[in-house]
């Protein structure tokens, strides 16, 4: 210290003085003094002169040494104060320095005194800059009571030694309640004491903490609370204690809860509906797929990673040009869109999607994102579809129930009304015996027709009663050159040329008779209904489409007007033609067939132009 | 001496049906002016022809007309029919004479204006007496 020691003496014996004097000038301590005899000086220069140090004698006459100390205390109770006395008692000076008297000195021991006032003064310093301390460490316990995190302090033994305001919110003890007492045994609740032991001893070796333990709250409640407990050391780097942070966690807890749950719930939709979501973020090209994504696909999260290139893989062979071209024009156009499409999960299984997809544009119109959705709909597909099916055989079969209403008044109906009118003829008197005669005729072929329409209509019955036992697989190649052979004569007669190509397609399982009746009764048709004086040209291609086989039948015969008779080509006893024999049985038959067998028959004709038939087979 | 006859077309492609119907006639008028055509087009080309013009103005042709043929149906043919002239049509009497028993069909041959009746064969001599009950004798007319 580069100033002057400054010492306030209060002494009223010059003797005394004198050797005090002395003693602080052979001490070598740099100093100033002010001497003073009675009270009133003596409290003045407390106030101005503002001593380092007292010295003081125990008896003045007009004033006395405890006084002075009393005073000393009021003003400035941090200045030392050191007795300079000849009679004091042992004992009585103890008591003193219990009170705050810093030391005493004998006048008959002088010698001791500079060694006081130097150790006085040390204290008095050391005493000073803990004040500085405490002034510090005060204005961090403001701080550290008015921040919202709850704050405490424990010693080696876990003892609470500091608890803020949030820690008294948090917890529910006060700071009076909570310090003094172990931490364990407050704050953990009952589940995680065990763990809250673990966690301070580990704190105790000099490791932090931090992590999510259940706490205890003074009513008992308990709560999830976030800690970061640390372990304090001291300037010497020894541990001296620790101190521990907490906040509540309930409501973030609760909003985690509640993401969590909603998230699931989304997961739960997702796959009862069968509808999954994916995401483009076309900025980074990064891909995301939804859990439902991978299930929809018979994929686990992990075995592929998204990409266009692998959502294309999954998509049906035939149906990727399509998708292709339906993506790059979402690219190019940056519109909305949706499309259907046949997959194939990983085991092998065909099933129908839908995908829908949406944009995302940042301010400048530029897009940022691809979304979308993309949705199992086999089952429904397959509902649509055995609905149609159910749909068409019910049409079906009221069309079969027409036509049999149809049968009924006219083709069994016009026979019975001829026999009744040649059986009225005959059982008439006046009927001459040409008319008898001619009557008798009349009757055998009216019969006859009759038990012919009957043989059909059983024969019909029996094709509707199909079944599908006895499926075998044909090859059209020899179908064709079997009933080549059959008609041998019909084809060298009328110079029949037959060309076909079964490249694509050349065997289906199907019923032997019924597609070798369709295709002699097409050939035949053919032959039968040909253009005078033009040979015969018939042309019979098969294909696959979409799962089907598909067989044309183009001949470059007479041809049907279709537009005058379109709705009649197949039914049953129609003929369009008069010059040729035939019932009308040949076409009405290849379509109940080709409908018995679960298939199509289509036509395209024109007069004097020839006739297409086409047959649409499922290929199972 | 001038007989009116009276005159009939038969339009069907079953031959056995147009002899029966050919028997009835006969049975009830006698020697009738009967011709019948088993393909109805050839039937509208007579009825166009002079043939058909040629006869007794003041005497109306009947025709009987089938429904169920292959090449053309009734309802075609009278769809034909009613294209023509109308000094033609008004020459003819038209009978729907079918062996259908589905109530359609005979509604739709009753509702159609061109179309006298209905009639359900075999055409017999009572359905004939019910036709052409007044006319019957007017057919015998005595010689001026």
């Amino acid at each position: 210290m580069s100033t002057k020691t400054k010492i306030l003496i209060a002494e009223h014996d010059p003797v005394d003085l004198e050797l005090l004097v002395n003693e602080l000038k052979k001490s070598g301590i740099n100093y100033e003094s002010q001497i003073v005899d009675n009270g009133e000086d003596y409290g003045n220069a407390l106030k101005n002169f503002i001593p380092d140090i007292i010295l003081s004698d125990f008896t003045f006459p007009s004033f006395d040494g405890p006084a002075a100390f009393k005073l000393k205390q009021e003003i400035a109770p941090e200045i030392p104060f050191i007795f300079v006395t000849g009679t004091i008692g042992e004992e009585k000076s103890i008591a003193f320095i219990k009170n705050g008297v810093t030391d005493y000195v004998l006048k008959d021991k002088l010698f001791t005194l500079t060694s006081k006032i130097k150790r006085g003064l040390k204290e008095s310093i050391e005493k000073h800059e803990k004040n500085n301390i405490n002034d510090k460490n005060r204005i961090q316990a403001v701080l550290l009571n008015t921040i919202g995190q709850a704050v405490m302090a424990a010693d080696l033994n876990g003892i609470i030694n500091f608890w803020n305001k949030a820690a008294e919110v948090l917890y529910g003890w006060t700071a009076e309640e909570a310090i003094g007492n172990n931490v364990l045994d407050l704050i953990p609740s009952q589940q995680t004491k065990e763990q809250a032991a673990a966690i301070m001893s580990a704190l105790y070796e000099g490791n932090s903490w931090s992590g999510e333990l259940v706490m205890q709250r003074k009513d008992g409640t308990s709560f999830t609370a976030f800690l970061t407990d640390s372990p304090v050391y001291d300037s010497r780097h020894k541990l001296v204690g620790i101190i521990g942070i907490s906040s509540d966690l309930t409501e973030r807890k609760k909003a985690d809860k509640n993401l969590m749950q909603s998230e699931a719930r989304l997961k739960e939709a997702q796959s009862i509906a069968h509808i999954s979501n994916w995401d483009i973020d076309m900025v980074n090209n990064t891909h995301t797929w939804s859990d439902e994504f991978y299930k929809i696909h018979g994929i686990n999260k992990g075995d592929v990673q998204p990409s266009a290139e692998a959502f294309l893989s999954f998509i049906h062979p035939e149906d990727v040009m399509f998708a292709q071209k339906k993506m790059q024009e979402a690219f190019e156009t940056l519109k909305a869109s949706s499309m259907n499409f046949r997959f194939i999960q990983k085991d092998g299984t065909l099933k129908y999607g839908y995908t829908e997809w949406r944009f995302e544009f940042d301010k400048n119109h530029n897009p940022i994102r691809l979304y979308g959705i993309l949705q199992d709909v086999s089952e429904r597909k397959i509902a649509d579809e055995e609905r149609e099916k159910m749909i068409t055989d019910m049409v079906q079969r009221n069309r079969d129930l027409e036509q049999f209403s149809f049968i009924t008044s006219h083709n069994l109906r016009a026979p019975t009304a001829n026999i009744i009118g040649f059986t009225e003829n005959l059982l008439e008197e006046t009927t001459t015996a040409i008319e008898r005669k001619e009557s008798l005729h009349g009757l055998s072929m009216s019969v006859s027709r009759l038990d012919t329409v009957i043989k059909d209509i059983n024969k019909i019955l029996q094709v509707k009663r199909i079944a599908d036992e006895n499926k075998e697989t044909i090859c059209f190649t020899t179908l064709v050159n079997d009933i080549f052979i059959s008609i041998g004569n019909l084809i060298d007669k009328h110079n029949v040329r037959i060309k076909y190509d079964f490249s694509a397609v050349d065997e289906i399982c199907s019923l032997k008779g019924y597609i070798y009746s369709i295709f002699y009764n097409l050939i035949t048709n053919s032959i039968k209904y040909r253009q005078p004086n033009v040979p015969p040209l018939i042309e019979i291609k098969s294909k696959n489409e979409n799962g089907k086989i598909i067989l044309t039948f183009k001949d470059n015969g007479l041809g049907i007007d279709l537009q005058a008779k379109g709705d009649k080509v197949f039914g049953l006893y129609k003929r369009f033609h008069t010059h040729v024999e035939g019932k009308g049985m040949g076409l009405f038959m290849v379509k109940t067939q080709v409908e018995s067998l679960g298939g199509k028959i289509s036509i395209e004709s024109e007069l004097n132009e020839g006739t297409t038939f086409k047959i649409e087979f499922e290929n199972k | 001496m001038i007989t009116k006859q009276k005159r009939f077309l038969l339009v069907d492609d079953d031959p056995q049906n147009n002899l029966l119907s050919k028997m009835a006639l006969k049975k009830s008028f006698g020697d009738v002016d009967v011709k019948d055509f088993v393909l109805p087009e050839k039937g509208l080309e007579y009825i166009q022809s002079e043939s058909a013009l040629s006869g007794p103005q003041d005497v109306k042709t009947t025709l009987f007309l089938d429904i169920d043929m292959p090449t053309l149906t009734g309802w075609d043919f009278l769809k034909k029919f009613e294209a023509l002239k109308e000094s033609i049509k008004a020459q003819f009497d038209i009978y729907v004479l079918s062996s259908s028993v589905d109530p359609r069909d005979i509604e739709r041959a009753k509702s159609n204006p061109l179309v006298r009746d209905f009639i359900e064969k075999p055409l017999n001599k009572a359905t004939l007496i019910k036709m052409f009950g007044g006319i019957i004798k007017l057919t015998h007319i005595e010689p001026i």
